[in-house]
């Protein structure tokens, strides 16, 4: 069994099984957060294709100071960049495949409660979540989302600070807490 | 903990958590908790489908390489021509046979350098 640094080194030789187990390994991570960051699967798995593509056509100019899957994140953060503005739309919390409701009854206030989780998070602006999402849903490293969103750490500090605020904020006023 | 005395914001990494435990304790702990409403996807990736994309993109950009570099030698190389024929005629005339004579031997070698060039390995 190879390792990632091995893997990578033969993809960007061409290596043809060396790329398929790479994309294999990190496509459900790049999935997760771009169904985070959209809210909805269909969008999301647009913007996890494009990634990938990219990724491929990229390989060679990965380098081995980031993670590969972080390298895959902050394509995936340009990508849906790209994608807002390309297609000017306003994010919508349709289609978001949640969890599982355990019964009728807590199926229908699931249901509710997460729509309202999910219109928290997407009313903050896309920079801002993105910030928060990598360091609430995959514990990134204040250093480790500076270099994937390309700003000072200063800035991520308080962008974070900013949506935690936020967020309390505005469940409180929801009266979810 | 320390922090910013502006922004409020945490200064240090293991500062994330505490500044949520120290500030909100357990408002912040539910709030926590009530956000992890996601499952992480479990969908196969085509990864197949995603390299054949990716090689036809790659082949496509390498052709208009190609295209391009091919037009400036053809514009450069009649341009030359124009100016050579201006000084002497013959040169002109025989440069232009040894050129369409050599051209076609050279196109063999070419493509066959073309096409290993671009195979994916397996």
């Amino acid at each position: 069994m190879m390792d990632e640094a091995e893997l990578v080194n033969d993809a960007k030789s061409g290596g043809r099984e060396a790329l398929n187990v790479l994309i294999n390994e990190n496509y459900n991570t790049v999935l997760g957060y771009c169904i985070k960051m959209t809210g909805n699967t269909s969008y999301a798995q647009d913007i996890a294709q494009e990634t990938m593509l990219k990724a491929v056509l990229n390989i060679k100019k990965f380098r081995p100071d980031y993670k590969f899957s972080s390298w895959l994140i902050k394509i995936a953060v340009n990508t849906y960049r790209d994608f807002l503005r390309k297609n000017r739309i306003t994010d919508s919390i349709d289609g978001v495949d949640l969890f599982e409701p355990v019964n009728i009854e807590g199926y229908v206030i699931d249901k509710m409660y997460c729509k309202q989780v999910m219109e928290i998070l997407l009313s903050l602006p896309y920079k801002k979540r993105a910030v928060f999402i990598l360091k609430h849903y995959y514990g990134y490293k204040y250093e480790e989302i500076a270099k994937i969103m390309d700003c000072p750490i200063g800035t991520v500090r308080s962008r974070l600070h900013y949506c935690i605020d936020y967020i309390l904020d505005e469940m409180e006023r929801r009266k979810m807490i | 903990m320390r922090r910013d005395k502006k922004t409020g914001a945490c200064h240090k990494e293991d500062d994330y958590e505490s500044c949520e435990n120290i500030k909100l304790s357990k408002k912040t702990k539910k709030a926590s908790d009530m956000l992890d409403i996601f499952k992480e996807p479990e969908i196969f990736a085509n990864a197949s489908e995603i390299i054949r994309k990716a090689q036809i993109i790659r082949a496509k950009r390498r052709d208009k390489k190609e295209m391009i570099l091919f037009l400036a030698v053809s514009f450069a190389f009649v341009f030359l021509l124009a100016a050579a024929a201006f000084i002497d005629i013959k040169t002109v005339i025989a440069v232009e046979c040894a050129v369409y004579f050599v051209l076609p031997l050279a196109a063999v070698p070419a493509m066959v350098l073309r096409k290993g060039g671009i195979e994916v390995r397996k």
